[in-house]
């Protein structure tokens, strides 16, 4: 059993480097070759963990080799966009300028539900809203909504920007650890931290969460116990 | 682009361990199948005491060799072949010339088997 333990050990580690040297997006949305490379990669890690009688190599070689060649396809369709279109396919129109492409969605295999259930999901619930819906390679609906169901925002109402409205807040401690990217983020410096730190009367080390943006508006949130 | 460098060295790695494996399996085939022979030649001669201190060097020798291929290849062929030598020197000693020569055609054969089910052959790819 302690071959069991170890096995599963060093596939672990194997799988985790695997994913990170893959990029962040193949924990989000997967494009097809992504979701191909996962499924596999989950599959061929059980092998020598179930059977103690497949070397462990057996295991590890299939996985990164699989790592290595999405890796190569996705910078290949980085600079080719034919390759990338061969690959991932293109995102396709599926309501164009307010009215729905029953044509692009017989292609899609899209049904009216389906529509309607990821419109929903974007909280959606009048088709009409949407002027653009984008089937995008990775199978979620991306939507453009009309102007007169869109958010109004300050620009329509003519509201000036107060400045650094653009900036938002970042965390700049984290459970008791001071983030020094953080505090130059905020145009800020360790003198204002001691000071703000004496002000709220507390140490970085009681300090769970503390947020703040580029106009010094920070908000703490103290260890309980 | 750090990632393609280190996909590419990932790659290189993974070619060389694939090489040394092929040319480890090898290794043990050829040194193998030459003690094989050195057996069946002493047997020939009718040098009962030399086949005996042979399949028993051989026997040694495998047991060194099969720690280096199990890192490489699937157990169960090997160790097929581990219990066929271990037997090798009972056969001997006890005098089943007949049936020390059928084990020895078929570890031969088994070598070959795994020797070739690791080329990179269409055969095996396909």
């Amino acid at each position: 059993m302690f071959v069991v333990l170890l096995r599963t050990v060093i596939l672990y580690v194997v799988i985790v480097l695997s994913l990170r040297v893959m990029g962040k997006r193949q924990l989000g949305e997967l494009q097809p070759t992504e979701f191909v490379v996962t499924i596999l990669v989950s599959n061929i890690a059980t092998l020598p963990i179930e059977n103690t009688d497949i070397p462990v190599l057996g295991g590890i070689i299939p996985i990164v080799t699989l790592v290595c060649c999405e890796v190569f396809v996705s910078m290949g369709g980085l600079k080719n966009g034919w390759l990338r279109q061969l690959i991932s396919g293109r995102p396709r129109v599926v309501i164009r300028d307010g009215k729905l492409d029953q044509k692009v969605m017989e292609e899609l295999r899209y049904s009216i539900d389906d529509l309607m259930e990821q419109l929903r999901a974007l909280d959606i619930f009048d088709w009409q809203e949407v002027a653009f819906a984008i089937m995008e390679t990775t199978g979620k609906l991306t939507v453009y909504k009309k102007y007169g169901s869109r958010g109004l925002t300050p620009d329509m109402v003519g509201l000036k920007d107060p400045g650094d409205g653009n900036a938002p807040p970042v965390v700049l401690v984290s459970d008791g650890h001071l983030i020094r990217q953080a505090l130059s983020y905020c145009n800020l410096d360790e003198d204002w931290f001691q000071a703000t730190l004496q002000k709220e009367n507390c140490q970085v080390q009681d300090i769970f969460l503390m947020t703040c943006d580029r106009r010094a508006k920070y908000a703490i949130v103290l260890r309980e116990g | 682009m750090k990632r393609i460098y280190i996909c590419i060295v990932a790659m290189l790695a993974i070619i060389a361990i694939s090489s040394f494996s092929l040319w480890r399996v090898h290794q043990v085939k050829e040194e193998t199948v030459t003690r094989l022979e050195e057996i069946q030649h002493a047997l020939d001669q009718q040098d009962i005491s030399q086949a005996l201190e042979k399949t028993q060097e051989l026997a040694s020798y495998w047991q060194e060799a099969q720690n280096a291929l199990i890192r490489y290849i699937r157990h169960v062929p090997v160790d097929d072949i581990s219990n066929r030598v271990m037997g090798l020197p009972a056969l001997c000693a006890h005098g089943e010339y007949g049936e020390l020569q059928a084990e020895m055609d078929r570890i031969t054969h088994l070598l070959e088997h795994i020797w070739y089910s690791e080329l990179p052959v269409p055969r095996n790819l396909f």
